[in-house]
């Protein structure tokens, strides 16, 4: 009786509106449509026990449905459309982003350890180097994880050189970290600073390369100094960004 | 006190295009479209408070919210057609005026076809097969 009685009531509003509209329909030349399309709506709220009877789904989600394939089709992409395009292409975005910073690291860290192998005469076992955007340093590991692709000038965030474990060196003391916190330094553009620094890297190898070679148990922490001198000098890295890790336990 | 306001503003357009129309028929025309532009502006207000009492309306009684809209949305092309129509009949162009009422038609037209789609549906599985 309840479902009668909204009915009814369904009914009765919607015959009101109807008239509603037509008064507040501004011209004689539009009324035959209006009048169709109302006629249409009331002939669906007639319709709509059946409906329910028929099919199990209500009317409504019906009309909306159809609704929605209309305005996909005549409006040419509705709004919700754009969004989930916009997302997708902000997702790339980040991904790329990600793609470059770790491209540019890892070639940071190729020229690197050329670097430090010149200029100590000791060999690297590896050098990580993690790229980070300046206004979101939350995240941001250049060579492994994703990083939040925002504006913003890069800078080295920190620098992890892994020495080999030199023949005197494992001898004596078989393996000595020394790690020194990071502290963030900018570098506007890595890429034009790439390119600086090979030239310039080119003249400074030798002189401090020989000085530093005989590095001992003592040399280590000279090492360091060596290796956070230069990375200073040649990359704009402060020395606390850098950490050296003496003689891992390696054999090789 | 409003009603007034609208009536003098359209005497007083009246006369002023009345006056400019012999030297300059095309100002005549635009003071004749800003007026129009200015009353339906003025007229947008009191139909939106309309509007609002309409929605209020079916929510309390429980009418489906799209039946509601496809209403309201007919109303607003049936209104915005009309009023384009008449500003380019102003200025005499009455084939462009009718190709505007004609678009404010088939766009009622288009909010019709889900409706019919729904109709059809039904009255489909009513048959026997």
């Amino acid at each position: 009786m309840s479902m009668l009685g909204e009915w009814l009531k369904e009914i009765i509003i919607i015959v009101l509106f109807a008239v509603f509209i037509d008064l507040l329909l501004p011209n004689r030349a539009m009324e035959r449509y209006v009048k169709f399309v109302v006629s249409l709506l009331i002939l669906l709220t007639l319709l709509s026990p059946v409906m329910r009877i028929l099919s199990g789904s209500e009317p409504e989600k019906m009309i909306a449905a159809a609704f929605e394939q209309v305005s996909g089709s005549v409006g040419g992409g509705s709004a919700a459309e754009t969004e989930t395009i916009l997302k997708q292409g902000e997702l790339l975005r980040k991904k790329q982003e990600a793609e470059a910073l770790q491209l540019a690291g890892d070639q940071a860290a190729a020229q690197m350890k050329q670097q430090i192998e010149l200029e100590t005469g000791q060999p690297v076992e590896r050098v990580t180097v993690i790229l980070a955007r300046e206004d979101k340093n939350a995240g941001a590991k250049g060579q492994s994880s994703t990083q939040q692709a925002a504006e913003g000038t890069l800078y080295i965030e920190e620098v992890e050189v892994v020495m080999k474990a030199p023949e005197q060196a494992a001898s004596e003391s078989s393996a000595k970290s020394i790690k020194v916190q990071k502290v963030d330094v900018s570098l506007p553009e890595i890429g034009r600073k790439n390119e600086d620094t090979l030239a310039a890297s080119g003249v400074s190898y030798g002189d401090a390369g020989d000085a530093e070679s005989p590095a001992n148990s003592v040399g280590a922490a000279k090492l360091t100094d060596s290796i956070q001198s230069l990375m200073v000098r040649e990359w704009g890295v402060s020395a606390d960004a850098v950490t050296v890790i003496a003689g891992v336990q390696e054999e090789s | 006190m409003e009603m007034i306001q609208i009536v003098g503003l359209g005497l007083v357009a009246t006369v002023l295009i009345l006056v400019v129309k012999e030297q300059k028929p095309l100002f005549a025309f635009l003071i004749g479209a800003s007026t129009g532009i200015y009353i339906f502006l003025f007229l947008i207000g009191k139909i939106g408070g309309v509007i609002e009492v309409l929605e209020q309306l079916a929510e309390s009684s429980g009418v489906q919210m799209i039946y509601l809209k496809t209403i309201l949305k007919i109303i607003g092309i049936a209104y915005i057609a009309e009023f384009g129509a008449q500003i380019v009949r102003d200025a005499g162009q009455e084939s462009i005026a009718s190709k505007i009422e004609l678009a404010g038609k088939v766009m009622i037209m288009v909010l019709a076809i889900p409706i019919i789609s729904v109709i059809i549906e039904t009255v489909i599985k009513l048959l026997p097969t």
